[in-house]
């Protein structure tokens, strides 16, 4: 056990304590606290909504921009329902169950369709979406949304832990599946459709699979976003989200865990340099997306890919 | 194996329309345990949609398939392949982005959350010469490797029947040859294989039955020798000025 201990990489014992750490030391600093503070737990959020998307493109290679939908799905229903009085903890889990069946019906077209065919399906389903929250107004308030969503952002100490936590379990989760016969089957697929189904691989049933998954940890995210910052609306969760997730995802690299987190960390970067220039910012996403696209299609993380594994 | 006599694959009157184009016209074919029967005709006569009706990758029209006596139309590729239907493809399609060890063994069942492990497939790998190449991606490896990668993968389904698209595809004469008796390695040990040959000198040498097709019927089925002097099947095959070649490739 000790052996294990002392052999994990110098790496990861940095990062995590700098991820614990990090809060005390920018109250130190006092300035601009509270937007650190807030940034410091919308980029594991983030995390976790972009690996939703390493399950998709990454594992059983579908390219969607319905993802945003997914996360709001589930920020919706517990945000409706925890502010009529239900508990958390029961909104959460009706949240998941419908992002999970909406994650279902976003990829019951690949069952049929796929490349180009899906990615505008994808988005259908997430435009579909945004004008639902947008004009059903008895139940998600419009253009407006909901305030007043029982937030653990301000619970003592723990709070700004929870979204770390989340991302961590849907990290973990990500990465075994990878691992297993399960991801690799998922791969397979990804490779080569008919090989697969030639191989005995049931390919509609790892699709499903992978989208289940996939559902899940955008619920995940989806939740610990709207009872982090405490309201829901239509714009968090438009195509401009799935679009910034594919983004984060491709930049990064689809097929790696790691690729989710890196190219998250570098969109956050990147938009928070951006911040004084909101006009330029898609621009500049769609510039970092080609560039990506051209030079490095397996994203960032690519480049430190052993090159045995080649 | 199964009893004497008792077909592996029945196929019968199968029949497939590509919108105006009859791909596939009434064909039957039946194999044997143990038999190696080749699949020959000219460009476009079928055979590929043949193998990919009975791979379960492409219903049929018409016609049934029965698999050791038990029907088995219209079941999707991977209950096919479950069943034990395994195949190559004409223009190898491996996952790429996956190792050989991987690749092979995705054929072999296992439980979703095991890990694809060596141990696991050793026997199909060393079998074909590839444990020490297991951990290497396919998709950088050579022609002739992956050949066999696809084949290692179709084997290690522990297939009853396998297909086989036109295996010796760009392979010298010493790699064709290698591959034949291969072939009759399988055969021996009571799988049945259907392949699909442009080389003459294979599909003779190597099969026990040669069926001919052209332009989605069956045209004739016999030994290499009848099939060598049918007349039909030269003026169909080769065009009739140049029958005499026939024996010379």
């Amino acid at each position: 056990m000790w052996k294990r201990i002392r052999s994990l990489p110098l790496l990861w014992t940095v990062v995590g304590a700098a991820i614990v750490l990090a809060p005390s030391f920018t109250r130190g600093v006092g300035y601009r606290t509270g937007y650190f503070l807030q940034l410091y737990s919308l980029l594991p959020i983030w995390i976790a909504a972009a690996l939703s998307l390493t399950m998709i493109t990454g594992y059983i290679g579908e390219v969607s921009l319905g993802q945003g939908a997914l996360m709001g799905v589930a920020a919706y229903v517990s945000a409706v329902l925890s502010t009529r009085g239900v508990p958390i903890v029961i909104s959460v889990i009706a949240a998941l169950v419908m992002a999970v069946i909406g994650a279902m019906i976003l990829g019951f077209p690949t069952l049929r369709i796929r490349g180009p065919y899906f990615v505008v399906s994808s988005m259908a389903f997430n435009g579909m979406f945004y004008e639902l929250a947008l004009n059903w107004l008895p139940v998600t308030g419009g253009p407006s949304g909901i305030s007043n969503v029982p937030s653990y952002a301000l619970v003592p100490f723990i709070g700004q832990y929870v979204p770390w936590v989340v991302a961590a379990i849907c990290m973990l989760a990500v990465w075994y599946i990878g691992q297993t016969r399960l991801g690799k089957s998922m791969m397979a697929v990804r490779e080569d459709e008919m090989a697969a189904g030639a191989i005995g691989l049931r390919v509609a049933f790892l699709k499903s699979i992978a989208f289940l998954i996939s559902g899940l940890v955008a619920g995940l995210a989806g939740v610990s976003l709207v009872h982090f910052v405490g309201f829901v609306s239509p714009e968090f969760y438009s195509i401009n989200q799935s679009l910034l997730l594919l983004t984060m995802v491709l930049l990064g690299g689809a097929r790696r865990v790691e690729g989710a987190v890196v190219g998250c960390l570098l969109m956050f970067i990147v938009q928070e340099v951006l911040r004084p220039f909101a006009e330029v910012q898609l621009l500049c996403y769609g510039v970092v997306m080609l560039l990506v696209v051209q030079f490095f299609p397996r994203g960032l993380v690519s480049l430190f890919e052993r090159q045995s594994s080649q | 194996m199964s009893a004497k006599g008792e077909w592996t694959l029945a196929v019968s009157g199968v029949s497939k329309r590509y919108g105006g184009v009859t791909a596939v016209d009434g064909v039957d074919i039946s194999i044997q345990p143990g038999e190696i029967v080749a699949l020959i005709g000219p460009n476009g006569a079928g055979k590929t949609t043949l193998f990919n009706i009975i791979s379960g990758i492409v219903r049929p029209d018409r016609g049934e398939l029965y698999l050791q006596g038990k029907r088995v139309t219209g079941l999707p590729s991977w209950k096919m392949a479950e069943l034990g239907v395994g195949r190559t493809f004409q223009n190898i399609r491996l996952f790429a982005d996956l190792t050989i060890l991987e690749n092979v063994a995705l054929a072999r069942k296992g439980t979703p959350f095991s890990r694809l492990r060596l141990e696991d497939v050793k026997d199909v790998l060393s079998r074909t010469g590839l444990v020490d190449l297991a951990r290497q991606r396919t998709g950088a490896l050579p022609y002739g490797l992956r050949r066999k990668v696809e084949l290692a993968r179709a084997l290690a389904g522990q297939p009853k029947l396998i297909l086989l698209d036109e295996p010796t595809a760009g392979m010298n004469n010493a790699e064709a040859g290698d591959l034949v008796s291969a072939v009759r390695d399988l055969a021996q040990g009571g799988i049945s294989v259907l392949l699909i040959e442009h080389s003459m000198k294979v599909a003779m040498g190597a099969a026990h039955r040669v069926v001919v097709m052209s332009l989605g019927k069956k045209l004739v089925e016999g030994t290499a020798d009848a099939i060598r002097k049918d007349p039909n099947v030269i003026q169909a095959y080769l065009g009739e000025r140049r029958a005499g070649s026939i024996n010379a490739r």
